[in-house]
């Protein structure tokens, strides 16, 4: 590159990678495609944030779980008296059969059983009301002392005590209720939860901070390189890896933190909130949803199989039925009878029944919202293609180098065997290995993963054995022999290193292939498995012409993503590749 | 030169025995016996199981002795191989009776169907490669080189011009389409919802039968007009890459810069001295689009719903039925084995620069 003007321009020299990336940066088209496939990344990474049917942030009064922790207090109580009333032996010799726990166990199991519905209770009355509960646990633990004390008749009394108190309780403190108001008595107020994060596992974090870095390395990069490593280009070049691992380890950390502090908690897939909320078993001052408040595996039975709401086609009238195109009800020409309508059952927060946003791509068999489906489908597709990307990669680079690097008999056998891979359809192999493994052993997941890299491996190992073959002359690789390193250290340290460059180009085709198998396995039904989404089985929801939107939309981004891929595959090759000058080729 | 050709030639013998082996071990290796499978044991087949209380276990056991699943991994490779019939009913050396001595790969007789004994798969797999597959695959092939070599060749002389670019662009983006996406899409797009153009399902309609010869004719390239083009576009767009790069690589080596200075007009400098170079490589291509065509054809066939070789692997694999999956994976392998043997054999011919000792 000729240096335009002498005050910026670079006062270092310029390595290889240095080079690499000025040429992939001056890659109009290589900038779009990364674009557009870290969008779809994001959107993968984040999908539980952006389409739920867990609110973010939820300030209710749970009336059903208020009500039931005040109904339960009473006998939780009666529970602690009548363990409390006896002593040990007495308490061995009665217990139920089967029953495994002693005495103080026992004990200590009512007692717990007691202060989860005061806590729950708690949580929902107003401080000025907390009194009277906390005496009854204060008399609880007495009972629960004093019986472990071996005092039986003071423990009786405490029982007793608290016995009345939770009677008393039970009839002051019930919840009251707008003007309808079937309960009354003790005004509550609402708590606040968080109930989507509750479900976010460390795994996840781990991803969306890895992401959260990666879209914002250019920020933090040059900050990094301006401030922090003094814009010493030596040591800018030295830090790359650190970088990388730093921002591995760092979402490493925070995943750690979080899992350790906050979520992982087991998630249904169907989240009663929503539910709840509409029925009013759940009032809320405050509730905050996702932009697109479905969950990915939540139905609407009353609207299967409905056109994105924007098409003329999805409008439903007030009864139920559909207003416009091929699904408007017909009474039978012999009977006149009319189908009977499904009112749609629209959900709290969600949009109104012929908004145009409220399914934006329609929904599948059983009322799915589509769109969310796809986001979350784009977590399998995107993983499957990638996972299975460095998977391949790696085996084909270690038997690549094994038999470049030994030559002779070994290479003979190895490029035989690839010979014999190779000949065997792909597609084929692939299909029917997954269609006899069973998705219970291995999640379909991991195995589709799996068969994809043992049976693509084939292109990558024989680009790494040329290579090899060329580089295993050259100086530097006899001196690591000459020196008496073994062939393992010769191999990964020494050679490898300079060979990676046509690896990275593979790779890159790979993920795109890999995504590919992927969609096309799960298509003919022997991928993905319901209810799991992914590009390649939500298009096989439904191959009726009239459901377009099904087949349409999933096979659009599957495509996207190929070409994106493609695209940075060329990049790549155009940028590693001195000789090919292929910019001019490519125009 | 013979020498090569006739050690190429050698060597497939102990591939196709690898190819062979590696199919037969993975479906060893597969969890799931094919005689549970069959016999409607392997998922909700309980009522079948209390109606036939004990006697289960003695039905499994025949079946797998008809189909000699229960002979060691080398009898049945041997049998699957052949020449020997390793069944019951097979070659006196392997304990059979001796009334069928002779099968297996070897003479293109593969048993057969596990659910329907009556049906030969060979006879089977012959009838859909002569009536659909193998048309179908020669059809496509044909259009591919027919379509690709001037396309490239277009282009590659207009490098950077606007036709170039669309051209290069259409092209790249022609291949990153799914085969199974662009067959919906042609269906979608042709068939009774938009256009109503084209059938988009079968070979025939199902009046074929009265219809006139001609328009019984006419009837088959209607049908066959939208599997064709999907099966088309991949290797289309693949192989009309490679020639415009191969083109721009051969235009711009020294010969050629002679051959115009001496005076040529550009069309002989293109069609004579550029073209037979750069068309070798492409000629040899055939070996990539191959596996292209064939794993295609299983998409096309199921999507299009044609009775052909791929659809019978498909059916195979969701009846579980083990010697029609073996038959096909083993056919198909063989074609792959024969084409890239072609390819080298051609190039080996075409190009005299390279040398084979």
């Amino acid at each position: 590159m000729a240096i335009d003007n002498p005050e910026t321009a670079p006062a270092y020299s310029k390595d290889y990678w240095d080079l690499v990336l000025e040429q992939l940066g001056r890659n109009r088209l290589f900038k779009v495609a990364l674009a557009i496939l870290a969008l779809l990344y994001a959107s993968a990474i984040y999908a539980p944030l952006i389409a739920n049917d867990r609110p973010y942030v939820l300030e209710a009064i749970d009336y059903q779980a208020y009500g039931k922790a005040l109904r339960i207090l009473y006998p939780a109580t009666i529970g602690i008296g009548r363990i409390a009333r006896q002593s040990p032996e007495e308490y061995l010799e009665s217990r139920t059969a089967g029953s495994v726990l002693t005495y103080d166990e026992a004990i200590a199991n009512e007692r717990n059983a007691v202060l989860v519905q005061v806590e729950t209770l708690k949580s929902y009355l107003p401080p000025e009301l907390h009194p009277p509960l906390e005496q009854l646990l204060d008399e609880v633990d007495d009972a629960a002392a004093s019986a472990l004390a071996g005092n039986v008749e003071e423990a009786r009394d405490w029982a007793r005590k608290a016995k009345t108190r939770a009677k008393t309780i039970r009839g002051d403190y019930k919840g009251s209720r707008d003007e309808a108001g079937e309960e009354k008595g003790a005004a509550l107020i609402g708590t606040r939860s968080y109930p989507l994060f509750a479900v976010i596992g460390g795994g996840e974090v781990f991803f969306m901070v890895l992401c959260l870095l990666a879209l914002t390395w250019p920020l933090w990069n040059r900050g990094m390189n301006t401030w922090l490593l003094g814009g010493d280009r030596e040591r800018i070049r030295r830090s790359r890896m650190t970088k990388w691992v730093g921002s591995l380890l760092f979402s490493l950390v925070a995943a750690l933190v979080w899992a350790a502090f906050f979520g992982g908690e087991a998630a249904f897939n169907i989240a009663p909130y929503k539910g709840a909320l509409t029925s009013g078993e759940i009032v809320a001052t405050r509730a905050v949803f996702p932009p697109i408040p479905y969950g990915f595996a939540e139905t609407h039975s009353s609207e299967n199989y409905r056109a994105p709401t924007w098409a003329s086609s999805a409008e439903i009238s007030e009864d139920g039925y559909y207003v416009r195109g091929a699904r408007v009800p017909k009474p039978d020409a012999v009977t006149g009878f009319m189908p009977p309508p499904t009112p749609v059952e629209v959900r709290f927060d969600e949009p109104a029944r012929n908004a145009p946003t409220r399914h934006l791509l329609g929904t599948d068999s059983v009322g799915r919202d589509f769109l969310t489906r796809l986001l979350w489908g784009g977590r399998v597709s995107l993983s499957v293609g990638l996972l299975s990307a460095c998977l391949l990669v790696v085996i084909g680079t270690i038997v690549g180098a094994i038999a470049g690097f030994f030559s002779g008999r070994t290479d003979n056998l190895i490029s035989r065997f690839i010979e014999v891979v190779i000949c065997v359809p792909p597609l084929f192999l692939i299909l029917m290995v997954s269609a006899f493994v069973d998705p219970s052993v291995i999640p379909p997941i991991f195995s589709i993963v799996i068969i994809i890299a043992l049976i693509r491996w084939t292109g990558v190992a024989r680009l790494v054995r040329g290579e090899f073959l060329g580089l295993r002359e050259r100086e530097f690789a006899l001196a690591a022999q000459a020196l008496g390193l073994s062939s393992r250290r010769t191999i990964f340290v020494h050679i490898l290193p300079n060979a990676l460059a046509p690896v990275l180009v593979a790779g890159a085709f790979a993920v795109a292939s890999g995504i590919l198998m992927e969609s096309t396995l799960s298509f003919l039904g022997f991928g993905i498995q319901h209810p799991m989404p992914s590009w390649g089985s939500l298009i096989n929801e439904s191959r009726m012409a009239e459901h377009w939107w099904i087949q349409i939309f999933p096979g659009l981004l599957i495509f996207v993503t190929i070409t994106c891929y493609n695209q940075v595959g060329d990049a790549f090759r155009d940028a590693l590749d001195p000789k090919m000058k292929r910019h001019l080729i490519d125009g | 030169m013979l020498q090569y050709i006739v050690r190429r030639l050698l060597w497939t013998v102990p591939t196709m025995f690898g190819i062979i082996l590696i199919i037969l071990g993975l479906l060893h290796a597969a969890p799931g016996d094919p005689a549970t499978q069959i016999l409607g044991l392997g998922g909700g087949g309980k009522g079948e199981v209390t109606q036939e209380g004990a006697d289960i276990e003695a039905r499994i056991a025949k079946f797998k002795h008809e189909n000699a699943l229960d002979r060691n991994f080398l009898v049945q490779y041997i049998g699957f191989i052949g020449p020997f019939n390793v069944r019951p009913d097979g070659h006196e050396w392997f304990g059979g009776d001796g009334r069928h001595p002779w099968g297996g790969f070897v003479t293109l007789d593969f048993g057969v169907e596990l659910f329907n004994r009556n049906q030969a798969i060979g006879e089977e797999i012959r009838r859909r490669l002569r009536d659909v597959t193998l048309p179908l695959a020669l059809i496509s092939s044909f259009l591919i080189y027919a379509l690709a070599l001037p396309i490239g060749i277009y282009s590659a002389n207009r490098v950077g011009t606007r036709i170039d670019k669309v051209t290069t662009l259409t092209l790249f983006l022609l291949y990153a389409i799914p085969v199974f996406w662009a067959g919906l899409m042609l269906q979608l797009g042709f068939g009774k919802t938009l256009l109503d153009w084209l059938p988009v399902i079968g070979m025939h309609s199902r009046d074929a039968d009265q219809l006139s010869r001609s328009a019984r004719l006419w009837d088959t390239v209607k049908h066959v007009i939208l599997p064709v083009a999907v099966l088309t576009y991949g290797g289309l767009a693949y192989l009309s890459r490679q020639m415009r790069s191969g083109m721009i690589e051969v235009i711009h080596q020294d010969y050629i810069r002679t051959a115009r200075a001496k005076g040529l007009s550009e069309k002989a400098v293109v069609l004579k001295h550029a073209l037979r170079n750069s068309v070798i490589p492409v000629i040899t291509i055939f070996a990539a689009i191959l596996p292209i065509m064939i794993g295609g054809a299983l998409i096309v066939e199921t999507v299009f719903d044609l009775p052909g070789m791929g659809e019978y692997m498909y059916k195979g694999l969701l009846e579980r039925d083990y010697n029609v999956i073996m038959a096909t994976m083993t056919l198909s392998g063989a074609m792959t084995l024969v084409g890239i043997l072609l390819s080298d054999i051609a190039y080996a011919l075409v190009d005299p620069r390279i040398s084979y000792s």
